[in-house]
């Protein structure tokens, strides 16, 4: 009955239970002097301190002893009965269906990210890119229902890198790569018409007001901290938190609870206003975009040619990624900048000690998400006498057997693991905060309008307005002179509006 | 002129060093990903599975599907059956006659079948449309009987979530990965397809 | 952009809107019970509920738990009474005997344990310690710390488990029925003999010159000889009769030799108890089905049987775990133990243990007519005497 652990090659000998997490403590090393565990202190958030814990090993146990809970296949079995006449119906089980098969799926992913990034880069066509938008949402969303998708594939990324017992499946594998390789040479076209999630809020983003800088700029910061939650539950194997909240993976699969579908809707009646707002303030994989595209090869410009500063594409853009050209500052003004450039550069580290001695502190609001830990307080609670009553997962834990000494002690290595990744992720979101400083009093020089590289998804919105642009397509006769126009010429602008209708609204 | 051909060389200079390093940049994630995907064998796709073992039928599964009509149901290893004339997965635990009469069934949609075999032996067979996976028969079956009757997630109409909605509710962390080309996990080994 | 262009009302009310739904967007997060914290939310008739049937009513108990005997076994299975109430426990691939039970009340300072003498094949198992799984407020009968376990070691898991009495030819000699197949073991624990193989065995019981042997698969009661030499079986088919006598859908098939004479053996797809003369006639039968006190419950009951010295029927069942009480002729007398006082993992709604296997109580009485109840989820035989008249 009892199977000898695969590491040790131990075999159990009273209850198997024991033996596991015998195995499970080769992860945090107790320090001497400290209460031991089944003379259990009070709560279990009352948590013995522990050595660093290397992450790793911890979940590579963890998987470990999933692995040994598989169910024994007991080879003595009590046999059906001998029917005279009488043939026993086999159990059907109906394989797995997916949507598409992985190499289509994948190809396909290939192939409207090539597309979009030749609409977008070479035939600056914005018809083109929102015909693909719809064909996008179609596949990759109502078809494929929306999973697994790139934003998801973070986490499954993550978890293979920190759970030894998880491969990720290749074509997940792909989905994660494949955008950012097209990020990394043409911008984030994956955003402009292939995302399913990108082009709902494409579709809904009727009346885009523009949002004050400051509030853009930190709420910006929420999708790097969201970005951080998701890598750190998926790391720990607690939850994927971004499949968790995806506000529109409900309307994909035309099924979902109903306040996952008030959660979505709000979604979308707030992107009627605020354009993309998930994708500017919340979309982790867009963080990671907006990092690449920084860096990429080529990006959309809004003028094919040159800039003639005619200020017609200013506000334009849905999503406020349009930054207008630099006036010159003064010297003075100049050498300030730069002091405050190095404080900032100097501080950068301390920001980030303080998110890592701030993220320690988390440890138990990040580990209650846990369901051992969950579990262990409950049970804890229970015996203790504050809570009354049991629950599903109580009983269920009772109905196992296992002690509850063995719970805790799992309980508080995870713990303790938590508290080391919650330190990792306080120390990111001190690198954000940092990197954002430090970035928001960098002065860069631009001499014409440009999309930002990072807020930009390369949608196309404002390739019409942009009357050499227009000259171009034929629109228009010629392009007004060169230099500002301050708007008076308003001929262009209203003819691109015109042409701007029969798409876009 | 002198000055512009530097610009110009500067320029060249960036543009290579740049490219470079997206290449590398290219390169390094293709790699890493593709490196943890072979790591472990070919990379097959998951799906989700109830460890019969571990579930303690608490209901969840019925409500928690991302499904309106979830896609676990209730499945029979018939091998394990012990074909009883009173089947506490099927009937009440009072029943007033061991007959198919509603009044008598456990099943709040009626999804179980019962046919005569022989003398003393009945057969019950599941109707996936009408079950809604309550896990009623279920609790049934295993307080009293041979525990033949659990709830598996049906893959014909799982949506293969790359976060299972009910492995969250789950009370017993009964939920777990399995690779795609063994996606049930039967009690009985035999009757594994 | 457009907000500038319209009366400010309208970015008032732009803001208004977006606000509103961000408000209504965090509520309905808030709400999500992801966690399933708020159950399943199906309504009652989708529950499955024992709890009518699992209180008792307390007039009805007439014995009484006085003490807990931790078995230091991962997974014991069986218990019998041996010479002079010697208790022996089955499971793990052994035997334990431990020492008789002081004839006090059986409260843990009158009952002290004695040594049995080293006999071949026998081995000291060393001082046992406790590992009891419930904490109880009863006392243990046998002192930690006193080696008192004689262990006998077997080859694979033991399911049942009988010893001849006094009156038996071999007085002593210990029948252990293994999954398919038994072994005989002389009462110093020295192996005798494997007797062929068989079907599924769940129970032993011996009469004065013979063995009897309960085959779940077969459906049959096999007669052998002490020596293992085959004499009969008591269940076949016969005649017009299609299917077999004995209902037996689990491996949950108890017989037990009265000391009238006659075999107990429990039908339990029929939820009936027989009782069989030694030739195979049944003399009586007795017991329904019903959840109700004095009916056996569920699919197939009672799962194990013993008999009291004065010739009255304990029976012990799953599913809802009690242990009862009935005359010689099938009255219901009283219950021995209910739900509260057995492990409650055992009245637990579903089988969640990892190998698929239930684990009803067994049950023995000694001498004295106290009953010895194991439990094999709490680890332990909890002993119950007869309440004072
Ligand atoms: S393409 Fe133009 S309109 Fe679209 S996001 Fe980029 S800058 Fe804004
Ligand atoms: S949620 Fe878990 S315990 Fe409840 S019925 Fe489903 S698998 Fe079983
Ligand atoms: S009782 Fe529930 S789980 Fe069982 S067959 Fe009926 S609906 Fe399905
Ligand atoms: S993976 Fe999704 S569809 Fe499948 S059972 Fe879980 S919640 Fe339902």
């Amino acid at each position: 009955m009892s199977r000898p652990c695969p590491l040790s090659g131990h075999r159990p000998k009273v209850g198997r239970e024991k033996a596991r997490v015998r195995v499970c403590r080769g992860g945090p090393r107790r320090r001497s002097g400290t209460p031991c565990l089944t003379s259990a202190a009070p709560s279990v958030h009352n948590r013995v301190r522990h050595g660093v814990l290397d992450l790793r090993i911890a979940i590579a146990l963890l998987a470990l002893w999933t692995l040994l809970s598989l169910p024994a296949l007991a080879v003595e079995r009590f046999p059906p009965p001998d029917f005279s006449n009488h043939q026993l119906p086999v159990t059907t089980v109906p394989p797995p269906q997916f949507a598409a098969n992985p190499y289509v799926d994948v190809a396909l992913l290939a192939l409207a990210l090539a597309l979009a990034s030749y609409l977008a880069i070479r035939r600056r066509s914005r018809r083109g890119l929102f015909l693909l938008t719809i064909a996008s949402l179609v596949w990759f969303g109502f078809i494929r229902h929306g999973c697994i998708c790139p934003v998801g594939s973070i986490q499954n990324v993550t978890l293979a890198i920190f759970d030894r017992a998880y491969a990720v499946p290749w074509a997940v594998a792909a989905f994660f790569a494949l955008p950012i390789l097209f990020t990394l040479f043409f911008g984030r076209t994956f955003c402009a018409s292939v995302c399913p999630l990108g082009a709902v809020q494409e579709l809904v983003a009727l009346w885009p007001v523009k949002v004050p800088a400051w509030v853009d700029h930190s709420l910006g910061l929420l999708s790097y901290v969201y970005l951080g939650l998701g890598v750190l539950f998926s790391a720990t194997g607690t939850a994927f938190l971004i499949c968790r909240y995806d506000p529109f993976v409900g309307f994909f699969r035309l099924a979902a609870s109903a306040n996952m579908l008030i959660f979505g809707a709000c979604f979308l009646v707030v992107g009627a206003f605020i354009g993309r707002p998930y994708c500017r303030y919340l979309c982790p994989y867009g963080a990671l975009l907006r990092l690449v595209s920084r860096f990429s090869k080529w990006h959309v410009k809004i003028p094919p040619d040159e800039c003639i500063r005619c200020r017609l594409c200013e506000d334009v853009c849905p999503y406020g990624a349009i930054r207008e050209p630099t006036v010159a500052t003064a010297v003075t003004e100049r050498r300030r900048g730069r002091r405050r450039l190095a404080v900032l550069i100097g501080l950068a580290p301390l920001w980030i000690a303080l998110g890592f001695w701030l993220g320690t502190r988390l440890e138990v609001p990040l580990s209650e998400l846990h369901p051992t830990i969950r579990l262990a307080d409950r049970i804890r609670q229970e015996q203790t006498g504050r809570v009354q009553g049991t629950i599903d997962a109580s009983d269920a834990f009772r109905n196992t057997g296992r002690a509850p000494a063995d719970l805790y002690r799992q309980a508080l290595a995870l713990s303790a693991m938590f508290r080391t990744a919650g330190g990792w992720f306080g120390a990111w979101v001190g690198l954000v905060v940092a990197a954002k400083l430090i970035h928001l009093s960098i002065r860069r020089q631009r001499n014409d309008y440009q999309p930002d590289r990072s807020g930009c998804v390369s949608c196309g919105r404002c390739f019409w307005y942009c009357p050499v642009e227009q000259a171009k397509q034929g629109w228009i006769q010629e392009v007004p002179g060169t230099g500002p126009l301050f708007g008076e010429n308003s001929l262009p602008a209203e003819q691109a509006a015109g042409r701007k209708m029969d798409l876009s609204p | 002129m002198s000055h512009q051909q530097d610009i110009k060389r500067i320029m060249h200079r960036r543009a290579f060093v740049g490219n470079a390093l997206r290449v590398a940049g290219a390169l390094g994630i293709g790699g890493a990903v593709a490196g943890l995907t072979v790591r472990k064998g070919e990379g097959r796709p998951w799906v989700w599975q109830i460890d019969p073992s571990k579930c303690i039928a608490c209901g969840n599964c019925a409500t928690h599907c991302v499904l309106d009509e979830s896609a676990v149901k209730c499945t029979h290893s018939f091998g394990m059956c012990g074909y009883c004339d009173l089947c506490t997965g099927y009937f009440h635990p009072e029943p007033i006659a061991l007959n198919s009469g509603a009044e008598n069934q456990l099943c709040p949609t009626g999804a179980i079948r019962r046919t005569f075999v022989e003398d003393p032996y009945f057969e019950y067979t599941i109707d996936e449309r009408l079950c809604i996976g309550c896990g009623k028969c279920v609790k049934g079956c295993n307080t009293f009987g041979n525990g033949s009757l659990f709830l598996q997630v049906r893959h014909d109409r799982c949506q293969h979530c790359n976060e299972c909605s009910i492995a969250i509710a789950c009370p017993s962390q009964a939920y777990r990965r399995v690779p795609a080309d063994q996606p049930y996990l039967l009690k009985l080994r035999e009757a594994k397809g | 952009m457009a907000a500038q262009a319209k009366p400010v009302h309208l970015g008032v009310l732009i803001v208004a809107v977006v606000l509103v739904a961000i408000g209504v967007g965090a509520v309905a997060v808030w709400r999500i019970d992801w966690l399933g914290e708020h159950g399943s939310g199906l309504s009652d008739s989708f529950k499955y509920d024992l709890q009518k049937y699992q209180k008792i009513d307390p007039a009805l108990f007439h014995y009484h738990l006085v003490a807990e005997m931790p078995i230091d076994m991962r997974d014991p299975r069986a218990i019998a009474i041996g010479l002079g109430d010697q208790i022996l426990v089955a499971g793990d691939k052994a035997i334990y005997v431990y020492s008789p039970l002081l004839p006090g009340e059986g409260t843990g300072t009158s009952v002290s344990p004695r040594p049995l003498g080293e006999g071949p094949g026998v081995r000291a198992a060393g001082p046992t310690k406790a590992g009891r799984a419930v904490d109880s407020p009863h006392p243990n009968p046998l002192p930690e710390g006193e080696g008192t376990t004689k262990t006998i070691s077997l080859d694979s898991e033991p399911y049942s488990l009988t010893v001849g009495n006094a009156d038996h030819a071999f007085p002593g000699r210990i029948y252990v029925g293994m999954w398919d197949h038994v072994e005989t073991f002389a009462p110093d624990g020295s192996h005798l003999a494997t007797w062929s193989k068989l079907g599924i065995l769940t129970s032993v019981a011996c009469a004065d010159k013979v063995v009897f042997v309960a085959d779940a698969h077969a459906k049959v009661v096999w007669e052998f000889n002490p020596d293992g030499k085959p004499l009969g079986q008591i269940g076949r088919r016969s005649g017009s009769r299609q299917g077999p006598m004995f209902v037996v859908p689990s491996p949950y098939f108890p017989i037990a030799m009265g000391p009238d004479g006659l075999l107990r053996v429990s039908n339990p797809g029929a939820h009936r108890v027989e009782a069989f003369t030694l030739d195979g006639h049944l003399e009586l039968a007795w017991g329904k089905p019903s959840e109700r006190i004095e009916g056996f419950c569920g699919c197939c009951n009672p799962a194990h049987l013993a008999v009291l010295p004065d010739g009255r029927i304990v029976t012990a069942e799953k599913g809802i775990p009690r242990v009862k009480v009935y005359s010689a002729e099938g009255t219901f007398e009283g219950v021995v133990a209910g739900p509260e006082s057995l492990s409650p993992n055992l009245a637990a709604a579903t089988e969640t243990r990892e190998d698929l296997r239930l684990h009803p109580v067994s049950v023995a009485a000694d001498s004295r007519g106290r009953i010895l109840v194991l439990d094999p989820v709490a680890r332990c035989v909890k002993i119950f005497v007869e309440n004072q008249k």
